[in-house]
C-alpha cells in the first residue's frame, strides 16, 4: 500500500467571485477528523449494533462493511493524483501530494 | 546476445582481438544476459512498471477561440489498482446485467471473479498503452509513465 497523500491543493473557480484556492494539510486533518470520528463511533455504538441486526437481511449493512477496507485502500492510494483544467483565467486543480 | 557472442568470435578468428580479450568479452555479454539490463529491456521494464496513467489535451493548431482549454491528468496506478477491487462489491443482480451487456458486445469478462493476478496483468498491459490524437482542433496524448 502506498503512503497516503500529506497535502491536498484545491483550485474552484466561483461565478463572479474570487475562486477558491485552498491548500489542506491532510497529515494535520486527517488524525484530527479520525479522532472525532472515531469518538462518535463509541458513542453512537449501541445504536449502530441495534441498526446492523435490523438492516442485516437487506444485504446493505454486509456491503458497507466490506466496501469499508476499499474506500481505505482508495484513500491511501491518492497520492500522485493530478486533474488540472485550465481555460484562460478559468482553472480546476485538484491535487494530491 | 548470440550476436554478441557470435562478433566476438570472428573477431578472435579474425585476429582482431587475444583470446584474454575475447574471454573478458564474452563473460561481459554473459553477465548481460543474466540481469537481462539491455536498454531494450530496461525500457521494456521501465514501461512495465507504470506509476502514473497521463491524460493531456491541448489545443491543436486549428483550436479557436480565446481561451483554449488545456487538461492535464494524473491517475496514480495503484488508484487503479485500489478502484478495481470495487469490482467484487457490485451487487450479484447488478453484476448479472452487466455481464450480460458485455457478453452481448462479445466480452467474456466475469466481473465477480477478478483477481489479484488479472488486476497486475492488466496494469503490467498499461505500461504499453500509448493514444495520440490530433484532430487539429485538440490533440489529446494518453500514456503511461
Amino acid at each position: 500500500m502506498n503512503s497516503p497523500p500529506v497535502t491536498m491543493r484545491l483550485i474552484l473557480p466561483r461565478q463572479g467571485k474570487r475562486g477558491i484556492n485552498l491548500w489542506l494539510p491532510l497529515f494535520i486533518i486527517v488524525p484530527v477528523v479520525a479522532v472525532i470520528a472515531f469518538a462518535l463511533f463509541l458513542l453512537l455504538l449501541p445504536l449502530m449494533l441495534i441498526a446492523v441486526v435490523i438492516l442485516w437481511r437487506f444485504g446493505w449493512v454486509k456491503l458497507l462493511i466490506l466496501s469499508f477496507p476499499a474506500v481505505i485502500g482508495c484513500l491511501s492510494a491518492l497520492r500522485g493524483l493530478k486533474v488540472d483544467v485550465n481555460q484562460g483565467r478559468e482553472r480546476v486543480l485538484i491535487s494530491f501530494s | 546476445m548470440a550476436e554478441n557472442q557470435k562478433r566476438i568470435l570472428e573477431m578472435l578468428s579474425e585476429k582482431k582481438i587475444t583470446v584474454e580479450e575475447a574471454e573478458k568479452l564474452l563473460s561481459l555479454t554473459g553477465r548481460e544476459d543474466d540481469k537481462g539490463d539491455t536498454t531494450a529491456e530496461r525500457v521494456t521494464e521501465q514501461k512495465r512498471k507504470a506509476k502514473y496513467l497521463r491524460v493531456v489535451v491541448e489545443p491543436g493548431p486549428d483550436s479557436q477561440g480565446v481561451h483554449p482549454e488545456r487538461v492535464n491528468i494524473r491517475v496514480p496506478v495503484s488508484l487503479i489498482r485500489a478502484g478495481m477491487k470495487f469490482a467484487a462489491l457490485i451487487p450479484p443482480q447488478a453484476a448479472d446485467e452487466i455481464q450480460e451487456a458485455l457478453k452481448d458486445k462479445g466480452v467474456k469478462f466475469d466481473l465477480r471473479n477478478i483477481k489479484d493476478s488479472d488486476i497486475e496483468e492488466l496494469i503490467a498491459a498499461l505500461g504499453d498503452l500509448e493514444v495520440d490524437v490530433d484532430s487539429g482542433h485538440e490533440k489529446v496524448h494518453v500514456y503511461t509513465e
